[in-house]
């Protein structure tokens, strides 16, 4: 029973996924934007799944198991009708904290700091911001005038 | 052997380190020619690229396969990281952000395919390997964002992903997506971790957070940080001196 559930909590997130993408697509505005805050917590959505599945599926309402998802908890019921996946039903959803209050609410480690020095060159790779090619060309015409 | 290229106008260096032969010479241009591939397809600057077209007629556009999979790896990472990192701007969809560690990642299976010990170093993001075995680390300096030829820490890493997002040459290319504002503080922020996705995406929606992107850091596992603030003063996470030398 539990695989079965689990096994449709997979097919229901990429059924979920590919409905988002087309769902988009067709409207226009292909648009991935960060959940909206809302204060009610266990809020029911209901999404319409127009999408054709060739899995053999027992009838009824599963709900999967709650995963994590970083910053809160994802739920979702899976609806099979007529042996098909008829709609997926987000029990939870991270959204009921802001994003901000979300970060500033994570547990305040006492992180070590420390001044940063200047360290031996000797280092094979260079980790840093990505240059543009303006900034590289900067760089390069201030080498090659060094070099002059 | 070592060759760089300028690239999606960004560095791309490649170091192998094995005897010279024909499949090497090939891998070098099988990942070189990649690049040139991915930046012809994706890049926003290019008018006959899929992104392009994509934000010109997105009635009428057919996603390509590849598109999907990064589109697909953008949402998940949107909501990953509670929506700090972002690929619409203006209306318009730019995975750009994406699309370079996603190349990276590729061109690091198609090297990891054949060899074991090299790095590639796409403007400033990193991937090395080295074989299991072997005593000596790759050493990786993060660069002092206030003086340029400087590094101000050595990372030794065997094998794995270090990213840098920074405000000090893009000219303070990084906004925080919920209020539009410029990010100011930190200056530069870097990650190690396994992926360099994760890493690269992590490292960019962590400086979206300002300061407090370290503390969501700390609180992510197989990730380790190094920030650098506007008074000159770096704050780590608990375990990324481990990967000090």
């Amino acid at each position: 029973m539990k695989k079965i559930i689990i096994s449709i909590l997979v097919i229901g997130v990429v059924v979920g996924y590919s409905l988002l993408v087309r769902r988009d697509y067709q409207n226009n505005q292909l648009k991935f934007t960060a959940p909206k805050s809302k204060n009610t917590k266990n809020q029911s959505s209901q999404v319409i799944v127009h999408h054709k599945t060739y899995l053999k599926l027992q009838n009824g309402k599963f709900i999967g198991q709650s995963s994590n998802a970083y910053w809160g908890n994802v739920q979702v019921e899976a609806v099979v009708q007529a042996n098909r996946l008829s709609g997926l039903n987000i029990l939870s959803y991270p959204n009921s904290h802001p994003a901000s209050v979300y970060i500033n609410q994570q547990v305040l480690p006492i992180l070590k700091k420390e001044a940063i020095q200047k360290q031996s060159s000797k280092v094979q790779i260079i980790s840093g911001a990505t240059f543009t090619s303006e900034a590289f060309i900067q760089s390069l015409a201030s080498a090659l005038r060094k070099a002059n | 052997m070592k060759q760089t290229k300028i690239i999606m106008a960004m560095p791309i260096t490649l170091q192998i380190n094995h005897h010279e032969d024909l499949l090497l010479f090939q891998t070098f241009k099988k990942v070189f020619n990649y690049f040139t591939k991915i930046d012809y397809k994706f890049s926003p600057y290019k008018i006959s690229s899929q992104i392009s077209r994509l934000n010109q007629c997105p009635n009428n556009f057919k996603l390509s396969k590849q598109l999907t999979e990064i589109l697909r790896i953008c949402h998940d990472y949107q909501i990953k990281t509670a929506g700090y990192f972002q690929i619409n701007y203006n209306g318009l969809i730019d995975p750009s952000g994406l699309v370079k560690s996603y190349a990276i990642n590729e061109a690091y299976s198609m090297i990891k395919e054949h060899y074991d010990d090299f790095y590639l170093e796409v403007g400033g993001d990193i991937v090395v390997s080295k074989p299991i075995n072997s005593s000596q680390p790759w050493t990786i300096g993060i660069r002092n964002p206030f003086e340029f030829n400087q590094i101000v820490k050595i990372v030794a890493l065997h094998n794995g992903a270090v990213a840098t997002s920074g405000s000090y040459i893009k000219k303070n290319h990084i906004y925080n997506p919920f209020n539009g504002q410029i990010i100011t503080n930190p200056i530069s922020l870097t990650v190690v971790g396994q992926s360099i996705i994760e890493t690269d995406v992590m490292a960019t929606a962590a400086f979206a957070m300002g300061p407090a992107g370290i503390n969501w850091l700390e609180n992510l596992n197989g990730l380790e940080a190094y920030m650098i603030e506007a008074d000159k003063q770096a704050t780590m996470t608990s375990y990324f001196e481990e990967y000090v030398q």
